[in-house]
């Protein structure tokens, strides 16, 4: 049984686990950076270990600081949380070899899908339809020219070790070509220390739609239904909901056994997500996400399982609590990030609450906003019996937020949230171009 | 349940100050607390915690403070029944040995970045140091 977790992440996500753990009577350490050591997460967690200096790479990302923080203060696993070191096999089994329980798939399960050409064979072989191209990682830049012209412009260069939008080159013509191989190449090197890339034909303005799994690793496989995160900018998700408004309850289906019979095949133990690219009437793998996602809470709100709970108790070596015909996905569930867009100090707090909204933040009067870390300073999540109304106390939510001290994305939400396209539902993932951009242009 | 673990020290304080008890000593994991009624000796508190250094006053110009460097387990010796690398009022040369930190199996010698004098010890040894914990107060020669 475990009795202790130390959580490796900071912000709201350390602040979520920390809650998990405090509901299930497990004690909780956050390790934590210098910058982090007045925050949420430090102040309500039992313990907390200062790990290392601002910079990630000084601290969150020092697996062998993080390993020992946790031997020291007597923990049983480790909760990686999300980014960091949470898809890094080499932690996951560093970690094991601790003898502490990682809270995540197998390492062997994070190193293979971690490799997007290796996950995109599995894909193939459980019965998916992935996106043309990409079975090879690229021999040379006459291989990318080659594969291009089979496929047709416009083309997708894409980091095999890669994922989450970084390394990524679209290519619309031969002549391009040359310039973006050796770019991706290079950037493909310097953000996943492996320069391999290969190429898949590109989806204009998809929408990109995922489906929540959670498996025992004992042949207990659950769907939770399936995430629309189509409002993106630069590939962050900026709105994500449940069910999708844009795919029909037949392909809803499709694409949530599809999902199933995947991580069957990859014997996946742990919370996961397969995510899908939508165009006309097809969908198309695209990569899994082997951890817990930012997106959680809205899968969460529609089939009343808590996430993070059920990861403890499957690490523990637990099979899951439920089948999938316990699971009645229920209503309507939207989550909008707010992000900050500067560094500072919150001088004013407001944040929602009332009738069916949960806020995920780490945020409170007086917090410091580092240049270190991410931008995400608070998920809200509304729940509503339809989409309509869902939308509606989105709005309500929205309106009740005051921010000081920090510039926030909070308006251009709230603009998104009310424009006609995202009303109807009609979303790709050009959306915040459209509105926003549009907006910026005319003045 | 309410444990000696999961309590604040206040709490604790408060509940010996509520009963009959003149005498109280407490141990756990992680600290031992003595408490004694009539203000013969206070509290005293051990906990392998950060703690804000305050060099004595006459010497805070001339003093710093060498930190950890890592998370690890602080030792003065370089074996249990060896005497220590420095003591109070040792001087130390550049790139002498102050003590070693034992992490991930492994035992990280920290030396000194410059020649000093030890003026005080501010770690407790075989105990937890995170990131930052203040080791020693030194005084540059």
């Amino acid at each position: 049984m475990i009795e202790k977790i130390l959580i490796a992440n900071r912000g709201e996500i350390a602040l979520r686990i920390v809650r998990a753990c405090r509901d299930m009577g497990i004690g909780s350490v956050v390790a934590h950076s210098t910058a982090d050591r007045n925050t949420l997460a430090v102040q309500l967690a039992d313990e907390a270990v200062c790990i290392g200096d601002r910079p990630t790479e000084k601290s969150y990302l020092l697996s062998d600081n993080i390993i020992m923080a946790a031997c020291l203060t007597r923990c049983d696993a480790i909760h990686p949380g999300i980014g960091f070191l949470s898809e890094n096999a080499a932690f996951a089994q560093a970690v094991e070899e601790a003898g502490l329980v990682f809270i995540g798939p197998e390492s062997k399960t994070i190193a293979l899908l971690g490799n997007k050409v290796a996950a995109r064979k599995v894909a193939i072989k459980a019965g998916l339809t992935v996106t043309p191209g990409g079975e090879e990682a690229l021999v040379d830049l006459f291989d990318a020219k080659e594969t291009a012209k089979r496929l047709g412009y416009p083309v997708i260069l894409k980091a095999s070790a890669g994922g989450g939008g970084r390394g990524m080159r679209i290519v619309t013509t031969e002549e391009a070509m040359e310039r973006a191989y050796a770019l991706a190449k290079k950037e493909a090197l310097l953000f996943f220390a492996d320069d391999r890339v290969h190429l898949e034909r590109y989806i204009q303005n998809p929408r990109h739609v995922e489906v929540q799994l959670i498996a025992d690793g004992q042949g207990g496989v659950v769907h939770l239904g399936e995430r629309d995160c189509s409002v993106q900018k630069n590939h962050q998700k900026l709105f994500e909901e449940s069910p999708s408004p844009s795919i029909n309850d037949e392909m809803r289906e499709a694409m949530a056994n599809a999902s199933v019979n995947l991580f069957k095949e990859l014997g996946y133990r742990g919370a996961g997500t397969v995510e899908f690219l939508v165009e006309g009437g097809q969908f198309y793998f695209m990569e899994v996400n082997a951890r817990l996602q930012v997106e959680h809470p809205v899968s969460e709100v529609v089939s009343s399982i808590d996430l993070v709970r059920t990861q403890i108790h499957i690490a523990q070596g637990g099979k899951l609590p439920f089948t999938q015909e316990d699971i009645h996905l229920n209503g309507y569930a939207l989550e909008c990030r707010i992000n900050g867009l500067e560094a500072g100090t919150i001088s004013r707090l407001r944040l929602p609450s009332g009738p069916q909204v949960r806020v995920d933040t780490y945020l409170e009067p007086g917090s410091v906003i580092s240049p270190y870390y991410d931008s995400l300073l608070a998920k809200i999540i509304v729940w509503g019996r339809d989409r309509d109304e869902g939308l509606a106390i989105m709005e309500r939510a929205l309106g009740e937020v005051l921010i000081e001290g920090v510039a926030t994305n909070l308006a251009e939400q709230l603009e998104i949230l009310r424009c006609i396209q995202f009303r109807c539902g009609r979303v790709a993932t050009d959306l915040y171009d459209q509105v926003i951009g549009a907006r910026r242009t005319h003045g | 349940m309410k444990t000696i673990e999961t309590m604040e020290l206040d709490q604790l304080i408060h509940l010996f100050e509520e009963s009959s008890l003149t005498e109280l000593e407490l141990s756990c994991d992680q600290y031992t607390i003595k408490m004694k009624r009539e203000g013969e000796g206070a509290t005293a508190l051990e906990r392998p915690k950060r703690q804000a250094v305050q060099p004595r006053e006459e010497d805070t110009e001339q003093t710093e403070v060498i930190t950890s460097p890592i998370v690890g387990t602080f030792y003065l010796t370089p074996a249990p029944d060896a005497p220590p690398y420095v003591g109070v009022g040792s001087t130390v040369a550049e790139g002498d040995v102050l003590c070693t930190i034992e992490a991930m199996k492994l035992m990280n010698q920290l030396e000194a970045d410059y020649p000093c004098e030890i003026v005080r010890i501010l770690a407790k040894p075989e105990q937890m140091v995170e990131f930052g914990s203040p080791l020693f107060e030194v005084k540059r020669v």
